[in-house]
């Protein structure tokens, strides 16, 4: 169990870095759409995201399609 | 008619997203252990104490978040969370963060590094449309 707590102070903000102010707002509203259920993304979700946000990130997906 | 206004008055943490999940988490569980079990496992020495809980009667201490998560299997800081908003609302959630920064579950941690991800790391604001894809993803 020890090891199992350590692991997750391993990750978190140490994986995330400090939260901008845009990443806040989209986590809070995901907490009060989830009402605490606290989901992991399915790939359904990603590939949603991934459409909603395509126009932000243009130049990485098309680094990621041709590669 | 003192007896009646008793009986009928609000418990102070009934409202509390921790008691909803509680609620919730607890009938997930349920066809593996009882709530009394899962009492015993978060080291509470009453076995009401999740009842209690559930009910909203009492809040749960922070001490108890490590236990009642492995007990509860679910993410600690994810309880974590949910008991420091028993605790007395924004400031106290305020002051941990501006210390501490926001404290996210694993899956929260997922749901960031997709977003970072699938924005090619752009920090995208939230939308309107994003706000409706979610909602979308969660049925609301």
């Amino acid at each position: 169990m020890r090891g199992e707590e350590s692991d997750h102070c391993a990750d978190g903000a140490f994986e995330l870095g400090r939260l901008t102010e845009n990443e806040r707002s989209w986590l809070m509203f995901l907490r009060l759409v989830s009402e605490g259920r606290d989901p992991p993304p399915r790939l359904w979700d990603v590939q949603l995201l991934q459409r909603v946000l395509r126009r932000h990130g243009k130049s990485h997906f098309l680094r990621w399609h041709w590669s | 008619v003192k007896r009646k206004v008793m009986t009928m008055a609000k418990k102070p943490y009934e409202d509390s997203r921790l008691a909803k999940f509680l609620e919730k988490r607890v009938l997930e569980l349920r066809p593996r252990k009882t709530q009394a079990e899962i009492a015993e496992q978060a080291g509470f020495v009453n076995p009401n104490m999740i009842a209690m809980l559930k009910s909203g009667a009492t809040k749960l201490p922070l001490d108890r978040v490590p236990s009642l998560a492995v007990a509860l299997e679910c993410d600690p800081r994810l309880l974590f969370n949910l008991a420091l908003e028993q605790l007395g609302g924004d400031t106290t959630v305020r002051a941990i963060e501006e210390i501490f920064g926001v404290v996210v579950t694993r899956n929260e941690v997922a749901w960031i590094q997709e977003i970072r991800d699938a924005s090619g790391h752009t920090d995208p604001s939230l939308t309107s449309r994003g706000r409706a894809a979610i909602r979308g993803v969660f049925g609301k």
